[in-house]
C-alpha cells in the first residue's frame, strides 16, 4: 500500500487533519473550484451550443427535417407544400414543378409525422392544393431520423411520438445536451447545404447525385427481392389521413404516389397490393383528392438510387411528369417552372409512360375472392374490431369521422416484414 | 449498467456521495448494495450466481485457510476451482462445445446428439471468476490469509467499478484497499474525475466513432476493396484499445475517488516494439493473471526450452479462450503464443543483429521499424479478433490479399461518407494528441481540462449507447 491508501489524504501536500474535519475542507474546495464552475461554465456553453445548433447549423439547413418542421408552423401564403417521406424528398424538385412549391419531406417518416405536417398546413388560411406523397408503407408510426425532433420536443405531437417509438430520452429536454451524438450529423447537413457535393438540394429537396452504377444497383435489386414485404397499417392512420381529407373540402388534395422500381412491386404480396389498391379507389372517390398513382410505372434502373428512391434523373423526370399533371389542379396557378441541372442530361420521360403494371409483377385485376380475403372494412357505416390491433376503428369510407369516438390507445407497431432483414434499400 | 448510460451519470454521484457520508462501519454494505445494483441493472437473475459463487468460495476457501496440511487443502482447492470453472464452462463454452461436438459428429456421418442451449453469457462471469480463482489459489500456496468476513469477500469479487470488465485485482492488494477507511480528498477524487472524463473521451469519441466504419466494412467484407479493408482493420486496432481502456480509465477513475487504486490494465501497447512487450502493456491485469497461475504453475522458463516455449503456446491459447467461446479467439491466442514463441527463439540473433551491424547506428529508425512491424502484426492478429466466424475472418485476408488498390471513393468511406471518415481521423489524432497529457493526469488546470473533454465529448462524441466490447468477455 502507498502512502495515500492510509486513512487521511494522500495526494495532497497539506497536514493530515483529524478524520471527518477534512473531508469537509475537501468537499468544499471541490465544490467552489470544480463543481460549480463546472456547473455554471458547462450551463453557458450547453446554451451556447443549443443556439449555434438552432440557428446556425438547423436554421441554415432548410432542406434538414428539424427546419421544415420550424418552417411549417409559419404561414407562407401561397405555397404548395409537399409532404411525405424521404420518397418526397428525393422525388419532388419544387423548382421542376413550380414556383410556389416547398418539399417538406422528412426521411423515414411515417404518416403520424407527415399528419404533423399536414396538421399545420391546414391551419393556415389558404386555398392552395397539397401534395402528399403516398408509400405503401406509409401508415405506421415510424419517424426516421431522430435528429429531425430533438429541437421541437415541445410540439404537442412530437413527445408522444418518441415515447411510443421508444426514442424519447430525458436529455432531449436540456438545452445543448439534447444535440449530444448529433451534432456532426447537424454538420454535415450543413455543410452538404452549402457546398453540394454529394446531394442536390432545392427549397427543401434533397436529392442524391451519385452516378448510377450498374452493379451496386443489381446488388440492391438482388436484395429487395429476397425480402417479402406484407403491409400491415394502422387503420387509426388511415382515419385519419380522411377525416383531414373530409374535413378540409375547400382544399385539393393532390395524392402522389412516386414511382417505385419493379424488384419492390414483386416484394409486396397479393393482400398488401390489393389494400394499397383499394386505399387508392377510396381516395378517389373523395371529391377534393387527385389520386396520381405512378407507382406502378416500369422506370428503367438508372433513374433510381436504389428500389425506392429516384436519383437526379429520375427526380427531374418525374417532377417534369407532375407539372403537367399539376396543371389541371383546382388552385393551381400559371407556372414557369425550372428543371435542376443534370450533370448527366436533360431531364429524360421514363422508357414506359403507361400507368399499367408492370407484366413481370402481380397483376391489379384481382378475382373477387383473392379481394373477399382481405381484412379491409367495406363502405358500411358499422364499427368492426381489427383482429390485428385489437382495436375499435371506423372504416375509412365513413363520411365523416365521428367526434364522440374515443382515442384509442397507440397499437404496438406490427411486423410486417416476413424476413427479419431490416428494411434498407 | 452501462458506463455510457444516462442511468450511470446519475449513479455516479449518488454512489460516491453515499460512500463518503456512510459511517465507516457500514461503508462496505453501501457499497456491495451498489455493486449489486449496478449488476442487476443488467439482469437480476444472474445476481443470484454471482452470490451464491461468491458464498461458495468464501466457505470453501475458509474451510481450506483452516487446514494446515497441504495435502489436504488440495480437494478444497479443486473443488473452488471446480464450481467457478465450471460455471464459466457452461455458461460461456457449453453451446460452443456442442456445436463444435455437434459438427464433428455430423461430419462423421452422425446426427447432432448434443442440445444447443442458446445460453446468454452473464456479464463479467470471465472477470470475476478469474479474481476467485486467484483468491482460492492464493490462499491454498499460503500467500494469503483466508478472509474471514463474508462482506468485504463479496465486495472484492463485485466491486462495481471492475466488476464487469476489469481490472482483474488480487485478494492480496484488493482486500486491505476495501477495508480502509478513507476521508474525501481534494485532489485524488480529481485525479479521478480526469481518469473518468479521459475514458468517456475513448469511448465516446474515438471508440464509438471508429465502430461506425469497422462495423460496416465487418458486416460484408467482400464487398469492399483492399485499402477500405486495410484501414477497417487498422481503425479496429483503435477502437478496441480505446473501448477497453476507456472502461478501464473510467473503473479506475470511480475507484480511486473511494480511495482504491485498481491495476493499471494499459501502458500505450501500441508503442511496443515486440509483441512481448505488447503483451507487457495489454490487459496487464490478465496477462499477470495467466504468467502466475497458468505458466509458471506449468514449469514457466525454469524448464527445458522445448518446454517452456510450449508452456508459453498453451497460455496464450488459453488466453484467447478466455476472450470467447469461438475459433477465431483460439486462433487469435495461437497466433500471439506462436509469435511470442518466434521472439524468444530469435531473440538473440536479432540482439546481434541490431547490436553488432549498421543498425546500431541508427537506433531511432530501428526502434520505428520494430513498433512500425509490431503494430502490423498486431493489427493483423485483430481482424481474427474482430471476426464472427472463421469464414468471415478468411474473407478479410482475402480481400487484404487480393491487392486491389483501385480507388471509389463511396467504398474508401465505407458508404458512410467523407465527413464520417474525417471525423474518424480526426478521433484517432485526438487519442494520440492525449498521450501528450500527464501520465497520472495530474493536471494543474483541472476546470479546463474537464470543460474541454466535456465539450470534446458533446461535439464529437458519436450517439447512441453501444455496449463495451469487452462486455461479451
Amino acid at each position: 500500500m502507498g502512502k495515500e491508501d492510509k486513512v487521511t489524504s494522500s495526494t495532497s501536500n497539506s497536514e493530515p487533519l483529524p478524520g471527518r474535519a477534512i473531508q469537509w475542507q475537501h468537499f468544499g474546495r471541490l465544490l467552489l473550484r470544480i463543481v460549480l464552475p463546472l456547473l455554471v461554465i458547462g450551463l453557458l456553453i450547453c446554451l451556447g451550443l443549443d443556439w449555434v445548433v438552432r440557428v446556425r447549423l438547423i436554421g441554415e439547413t432548410p432542406s434538414h427535417g428539424a427546419a421544415k418542421l420550424y418552417r411549417i408552423q409559419e404561414p407562407h401564403p401561397g405555397e404548395i407544400a409537399i409532404i411525405g417521406s424521404s420518397r418526397a424528398l428525393c422525388s419532388y424538385i419544387p423548382d421542376s414543378i413550380g414556383p410556389n412549391y416547398y418539399n417538406y419531406g422528412v426521411n423515414g417518416a411515417g404518416f403520424a409525422v407527415m399528419d404533423i405536417f399536414l396538421k399545420r398546413v391546414l391551419e393556415h388560411a389558404d386555398t392552395t392544393p397539397i401534395i402528399l406523397n403516398l408509400d405503401y408503407e406509409m401508415f405506421y408510426y415510424q419517424l426516421g431520423d431522430i435528429n429531425t425532433y430533438l429541437p421541437h420536443t415541445d410540439m404537442p405531437e412530437v413527445r408522444p411520438l418518441l415515447k411510443r417509438a421508444g426514442n424519447y430520452s430525458m436529455h432531449m429536454e436540456l438545452p445543448g445536451i439534447r444535440y449530444y451524438g448529433c451534432v456532426d450529423a447537424f454538420m454535415k447537413d450543413r455543410l452538404n447545404e452549402r457546398l453540394q457535393l454529394t446531394k442536390i438540394t432545392n427549397k427543401g429537396a434533397v436529392i442524391d447525385k451519385s452516378p448510377y452504377n450498374a452493379a451496386q444497383f443489381a446488388r440492391l435489386v438482388q436484395q429487395r427481392e429476397d425480402w417479402a414485404l406484407s403491409l400491415k397499417p394502422f387503420h387509426s392512420l388511415i382515419d385519419q389521413l380522411f377525416a383531414r381529407i373530409r374535413s378540409h373540402r375547400e382544399r385539393t388534395f393532390v395524392l402522389v404516389v412516386a414511382p417505385y422500381h419493379n424488384s419492390y412491386l414483386k416484394s409486396l404480396d397479393i393482400e398488401s397490393i390489393t389494400l394499397s389498391q383499394q386505399l387508392l379507389d377510396h381516395l378517389r372517390r373523395e371529391p377534393n383528392a387527385v389520386v396520381l398513382d405512378w407507382g406502378w410505372q416500369s422506370w428503367s434502373d438508372e433513374f433510381f438510387t436504389n428500389t425506392t428512391h429516384v436519383n437526379l434523373k429520375g427526380a427531374n423526370a418525374f417532377s417534369a411528369k407532375l407539372r403537367e399533371a399539376m396543371g389541371s389542379v383546382r388552385g393551381v396557378a400559371a407556372q414557369s417552372p425550372k428543371a435542376l441541372a443534370n450533370p448527366q442530361s436533360s431531364p429524360p420521360e421514363p422508357e414506359h409512360q403507361s400507368p399499367k403494371a408492370p407484366s413481370t409483377v402481380i397483376p391489379l385485376n384481382l378475382p373477387k375472392q383473392e379481394l373477399k380475403s382481405v381484412s379491409i372494412p367495406k363502405a358500411a357505416p358499422t364499427k368492426t374490431l381489427d383482429p390485428e390491433h385489437q382495436i375499435q376503428h371506423q372504416p375509412y369510407p365513413n363520411p365523416e369521422p365521428n367526434p364522440n369516438r374515443v382515442p384509442e390507445p397507440y397499437p404496438k407497431p406490427e411486423p410486417y416484414l416476413r424476413s427479419s432483414s431490416p428494411i434498407v434499400p | 449498467m452501462l458506463f455510457n448510460s444516462t442511468q450511470f451519470l446519475l449513479f455516479l454521484p449518488l454512489a460516491l456521495i453515499g460512500y463518503f457520508l456512510m459511517p465507516y462501519r457500514l461503508r462496505w454494505a453501501f457499497v456491495l448494495l451498489c455493486s449489486y445494483y449496478f449488476y442487476m441493472c443488467w439482469r437480476i437473475e444472474y445476481v443470484l450466481l454471482i452470490m451464491g459463487s461468491t458464498v461458495f468460495d468464501f466457505m470453501v476457501v475458509r474451510a481450506m485457510g483452516a487446514l494446515s496440511d497441504p495435502q489436504s487443502r488440495k480437494p478444497l482447492l479443486w473443488l473452488s476451482l471446480g464450481m467457478n470453472l465450471g460455471v464459466l464452462s457452461f455458461f460461456k463454452y457449453f453451446d460452443f462445445l456442442a456445436s463444435t461436438g455437434n459438427s464433428l459428429t455430423e461430419a462423421l456421418g452422425g446426427g447432432a446428439p448434443l442440445p444447443i442451449f442458446h445460453i446468454l453469457l452473464p456479464v463479467g462471469i470471465s472477470f470475476y471468476t478469474f479474481q476467485s480463482m486467484a483468491y482460492a489459489i492464493d490462499v491454498y500456496r499460503g500467500h494469503k490469509e483466508p478472509e474471514q468476513h463474508l462482506g468485504y469477500f463479496a465486495l472484492f469479487v463485485c466491486y462495481w467499478p471492475q466488476l464487469v470488465a476489469g481490472p482483474i485485482e488480487r485478494s492480496g492488494t484488493m482486500l486491505p484497499k476495501l477495508k480502509t477507511d478513507f476521508a474525501f480528498d481534494y485532489d485524488r477524487t480529481l485525479i479521478g474525475l480526469n481518469r473518468i472524463a479521459l475514458g468517456f473521451f475513448k469511448k465516446l469519441v474515438v471508440a464509438d466513432r471508429l465502430a461506425v466504419y469497422v462495423t460496416e466494412v465487418y458486416s460484408h467484407p467482400q464487398d469492399f476493396g483492399t485499402i477500405a479493408i486495410a484501414i477497417a482493420a487498422v481503425f479496429f486496432a483503435f477502437q478496441i484499445y480505446c473501448d477497453f481502456s476507456g472502461y478501464t480509465d473510467i473503473a479506475i477513475g470511480c475507484a480511486r475517488i473511494m480511495g482504491v487504486t485498481l491495476t493499471e490494465n494499459f501502458d500505450r501497447p501500441y508503442s511496443a516494439t515486440s509483441i512481448t512487450e505488447f503483451w507487457r502493456r495489454w490487459h496487464i491485469s490478465l496477462s499477470s493473471w495467466f504468467r502466475d497461475y497458468v505458466y509458471i504453475p506449468l514449469g514457466g522458463s525454469r524448464v527445458l526450452k522445448w518446454r517452456m516455449y510450449y508452456n508459453l503456446f498453451i497460455t496464450f491459447l488459453l488466453s484467447g479462450l478466455w476472450h470467447g467461446a469461438n475459433w477465431t479467439f483460439v486462433i487469435w491466442g495461437a497466433f500471439h503464443g506462436g509469435f511470442l514463441v518466434w521472439e524468444k527463439l530469435t531473440e538473440d540473433l536479432r540482439t546481434r543483429i541490431k547490436t553488432q551491424t549498421f543498425l546500431a547506428r541508427i537506433p531511432k529508425l530501428v526502434n520505428a521499424w520494430s513498433l512500425s512491424i509490431t503494430f502490423f502484426w498486431v493489427v493483423i492478429g485483430w481482424i481474427f479478433f474482430r471476426a464472427k466466424s472463421l469464414g468471415e475472418a478468411i474473407t478479410v485476408f482475402k480481400g487484404l490479399g487480393a491487392m486491389d488498390f483501385r480507388v471509389n471513393l463511396i467504398e474508401l468511406m465505407a458508404g458512410n461518407g467523407l465527413f464520417n471518415f474525417g471525423m474518424s481521423l480526426l478521433a484517432i489524432g485526438l487519442l494520440l494528441s492525449s498521450y501528450l497529457l500527464p501520465k497520472d493526469l495530474k493536471i494543474r488546470y483541472n476546470l479546463a481540462f474537464l470543460l474541454t473533454v466535456g465539450l470534446v465529448i458533446l461535439l464529437f462524441g458519436k450517439g447512441g449507447q453501444s455496449d463495451f466490447i469487452y462486455f461479451q468477455f
